[in-house]
């Protein structure tokens, strides 16, 4: 049998699993039945944890043990800027880990994002063997195009931990190009995706050339998405509400839970339709009114009027990355929808007038990075060299070098796998030691790039500054993990160092996060001395069910009532222990039933209770 | 299951709860009934007499006009004159009061003075248990009260709370020690009290729900939904429920109490609101608390 393959888009707000199955792209459902799976993880008021779905349907009410949008904090630096502007916006608690790594309190436990992002993709990897039916373990993962090399690593992590073997991180455009079927042909083309999802937008400009997917330009607003849209839904549902009752829904958590998941669906709806009513029965209540409904029809014409800035916003950000590419509107062979916000009809209509041309849209929008991902892990288990994909560095990579300037080795958009070298010399005479700083990043300041990793090539031969050369060499393997070398080109002394625990974990943290999750899955299975002792439990049920009209008559008829109220109490417990699986509690009661109804059924044989 | 019918003694245990029901809720007229029935069945017991008086003074209370107008025929079992008794006086029925309460009392005709019924001194009228008397007072916010005086309050809840859970009153027992601990936190007997009514109430309403892996779904029409009687909470978990949650589930998603959740759950089944999948109730007692 082939060997199974999933593509996975690991998104802010939704993920999505697919494969390949003869040839054809396929979406798994997941055991729900549906196609999206929320990228939410929650720990219950009940210590349950909750992924996907469930755990979305309780974000507003439980939001404190809630993680959403875990993919912002992937692979950053607790210290650093970009993550503390996204945790003040997180209703959860997250703390500063031992390495500068920012750590999500849930309950009374903490957990780094790579941990965090293996529940969801663990749920999309039961998903996908409940599908087969058998084991799943290879994947390839999408990733923005602007993730850093830690943020990648960290999403390689999270798919470590969840008990995948990741082949690929590829970048969420290349994905979705794949998969409306660009790059296959030998033609030169330059294609924008516009990516508008539940929680981020990005735009990006791709060149493609003979497999190579080379990311010309590519920008966003990393907090303007579908729930944007969702909450002026919310805002024009609750402000007249408040107008008239006096109450604000927005500041009642299980109002406020259930407005957005109307407005959401509202939302939905008025891409096909062109009115919806909204109707939720008993939001609130008051003293003097008693229960208040909410109820409100919603025109698709009152929507665009009222999201038109966020519209607009997109399209700006377009522009500017146009500009960026030094690209034309008109010179654009498509234009890729993709994100299930791109459903809207307003969005659609100002992306045409936007690039002058109707924009692509045959491929699910929601669903295309996770096909496109699915047909890149085909071609990687198949061999298809001759359309295999190739990748390229999303940002430059280089040193730090005297005057704390940034020197680049690899540019940007160079195709990976790759390799590059520079020969640098020392500022100092007889200088022992040399600090190589690898640095990420397009400013030509050091200390406006990101800081990948530092090491120091030691035992350097005394010699005046400027004569001892150093050969640094870069190498990038196909997952975009970077390897740096230095090397003194005399003596042939070698320092090297791996880029590769950016993500915030360490190997045996990797290790010890997979094993705990594995684990945790076995825990969830069914044991199978409770399921015997439930179908037990539950035939006894049936007995006594089919008895009682006898058992009753016999009550009356001199048996009294006191062995029936015994038997109910017993039947009840029972219930509850199946219910709450109590396996030991339930021998007892099961036990306990069989003398019972073995005696009451004698009792209604001697005649006790009548024919 | 049909349940079977309860032993007189039972029976006579059913209709205290029933009437402490209807009590709670500010059913006098049910909760008269239910406990003269109670009462008739066993005559000797102080209880059901104690409950009954409390109910009866209550209405009278209710009915009575404004002072310059005639006195409404009282109830014949009330005694004329007197003041409505505290909701927790028949509850706590503290036997070293009744002298006291005797002696204090000028009004004193009805052979109904002659059993416990006075709890607390009637030297203190701003008691918080014995202002506007009736069972609705248990839901007030708990006043601030001096320390000594609150020990005694918290002593007359304790007792009550014993006393209710003798009755197998879960829910009353519940709602005193609720009010024992928002007064005092740390009351370890409180606090075990109410822990075991908790438990013991979830498991009632959980034992009418049944398997927690059943996904329950709406069988009211959205219009007659309208006409129910739900608060925003029973609201929230309606709204949850889709037949493709499970009751375990629909406890994770809702992040009330387990007790808050099976308690609502148990009440939309009763309701015919909603079913699980082949455990439909033939009859929808629908539309039972039209506004």
């Amino acid at each position: 049998m082939a060997e199974l393959c999933i593509g996975i888009d690991l998104g802010t707000t939704n993920s999505v699993v697919a494969t390949v199955q003869g040839g054809v792209p396929t979406v798994i459902p997941n055991r729900s039945g549906y196609r999206l799976t929320p990228s939410v993880v929650a720990l219950a008021r009940n210590g349950k944890r909750l992924v996907g779905q469930l755990a979305r349907r309780q974000a507003v009410t439980n939001s404190e043990r809630t993680v959403v949008a875990v993919k912002r904090l992937m692979g950053r630096k607790f210290s650093s800027k970009a993550l503390q502007e996204v945790v003040s916006r997180m209703p959860y608690t997250v703390v500063h880990g031992d390495r500068d790594d920012p750590r999500i309190q849930l309950g009374e436990q903490s957990f780094s994002p790579p941990e965090i992002s293996a529940m969801v993709l663990t749920e999309l990897r039961l998903d996908a063997e409940a599908y087969f039916g058998e084991p799943v373990s290879k994947a390839v993962i999408t990733v923005p195009a602007y993730f850093n090399d830690a943020q990648r690593n960290a999403t390689k992590d999270a798919g470590r931990i969840a008990g995948l073997d990741v082949i690929r991180i590829i970048n969420e455009p290349t994905s979705a190009s794949l998969a409306y079927g660009f790059g296959r042909q030998a033609q030169e083309k330059q294609i924008a995706v516009f990516d508008l999802g539940g929680g981020t937008f990005d735009f990006t400009v791709l060149h493609m050339f003979k497999g190579v997917f080379e990311v010309e330009a590519t920008g966003g607003d990393t907090i303007l998405g579908g729930e944007d849209f969702d909450q002026r839904i919310v805002d024009w549902l609750a402000e007249p509400f408040l107008a008239r009752h006096g109450t604000d829904l927005r500041r009642d958590k299980m109002a406020l839970q259930r407005l957005r998941d109307a407005a959401e669906k509202a939302k939905c709806e008025l891409s096909t339709l062109k009115q919806v009513e909204v109707n939720l029965p008993f939001i609130s209540s008051s003293p003097s009114a008693g229960p208040l409904h909410l109820q409100a029809t919603l025109s698709r014409d009152k929507l665009e009027e009222m999201t038109v800035d966020l519209i607009q916003r997109c399209l700006k950000v377009c522009e500017e990355v146009m500009v960026e590419a030094k690209v034309h509107p008109g010179q654009l062979g498509d234009v890729l929808l993709v994100g299930g916000q791109t459903r809207m009809p307003r969005i659609q209509e100002a992306v045409k007038s936007l690039f002058l041309r109707d924009p692509s849209k045959s491929v699910n929008p929601d669903e295309a990075v996770a096909v496109g991902a699915a047909i890149q892990g085909s071609m990687l288990l198949n061999e298809e060299s001759d359309m295999l994909l190739l990748d390229v560095t999303p940002h430059s990579l280089g040193i730090t070098i005297a005057g704390g300037f940034f020197q680049k080795i690899i540019p940007k958009n160079t195709t990976v796998p790759t390799s590059a070298h520079s020969i640098f010399t020392t500022v100092k005479d007889n200088q022992p030691s040399a600090k190589i700083t690898v640095v990420q990043g397009e400013s030509e300041f050091a200390a406006q790039n990101e800081l990948l990793g530092e090491f120091m090539l030691m035992g350097l031969r005394s010699a005046p500054r400027g004569e001892v050369d150093i050969d640094v060499i870069f190498d990038i393997s196909a997952d975009g993990i970077v390897s740096v070398s230095a090397i003194d080109v005399k003596t042939g002394l070698r320092q090297s160092i791996t880029v590769t625990a950016s993500s915030g974990l360490t190997e045996d943290e990797i290790q010890a996060a997979a094993k705990t999750n594995e684990d945790w899955l076995l825990g969830q299975k069914d044991d199978p001395d409770f399921q015997d002792r439930k179908a037990k439990a539950e035939e006894l049920f049936k007995e006594f069910e089919v008895l009682w009209p006898r058992l009753t008559k016999a009550a009356s008829n001199g048996l009294g009532q006191d062995p029936l109220q015994r038997a109910q109490a017993a039947l009840s417990v029972a219930r509850l222990q199946v219910a709450q699986k109590e396996k030991e509690g339930l021998i007892l009661s099961i036990d306990r039933l069989e003398r019972m109804l073995g005696a009451l059924k004698g009792a209604v044989e001697r005649g006790l209770g009548g024919q | 299951m049909p349940p079977p019918p309860p032993s007189p003694g039972g029976r006579f245990s059913a209709l205290l709860l029933e009437g402490l029901d209807h009590y709670r809720k500010g059913k006098m007229i049910e909760a008269v009934r239910a406990w003269e029935e109670a009462y008739l069945l066993e005559p000797t017991n102080l209880r059901a007499r104690e409950f009954l008086r409390s109910a009866l003074e209550r209405i009278h209370a209710h009915m009575a006009p404004p002072a310059e107008v005639p006195q409404a025929a009282p109830h014949p079992w009330l005694p004329p004159g007197r003041s409505p008794a505290p909701p927790s006086i028949p509850l706590a029925a503290v036997e070293t009061s009744r002298d006291r309460t005797q002696e204090t009392d000028p009004i004193r005709t009805s052979p109904w003075d002659d059993g416990p019924s006075v709890a607390l001194p009637d030297d203190e009228p701003q008691d918080p248990l014995r202002e506007n008397s009736g069972a609705w007072q248990i839901h007030d916010e708990p006043k601030a009260a001096p320390e000594a005086r609150q020990d005694d309050e918290l002593a007359v809840w304790l007792r009550g709370a014993h006393e209710l859970l003798g009755l197998n009153d879960f829910s009353g027992a519940l709602e005193l020690t609720g009010k024992i601990l928002q007064r005092k936190a740390d009351h370890p007997e409180a606090q075990k009290m109410h822990d075991l009514c908790e438990h013991n109430l979830t498991q009632m309403f959980e034992s009418k729900i049944g398997s927690m892996d059943g996904r329950p779904r709406v069988i009211l029409p959205p219009d007659e939904i309208i006409w129910l009687n739900l608060d925003p909470r029973a609201g929230f978990v309606l709204a949850q429920i889709d037949s493709e949650v499970s009751f375990e589930d629909l406890y994770a998603i809702c992040g009330l109490k387990r007790l808050d959740t099976a308690r609502i759950l148990s009440q939309l089944l009763d309701e015919g609101v909603i079913a699980v999948e082949g455990h439909e109730r033939t009859i929808a007692k629908r539309a039972l608390h039209r506004r």
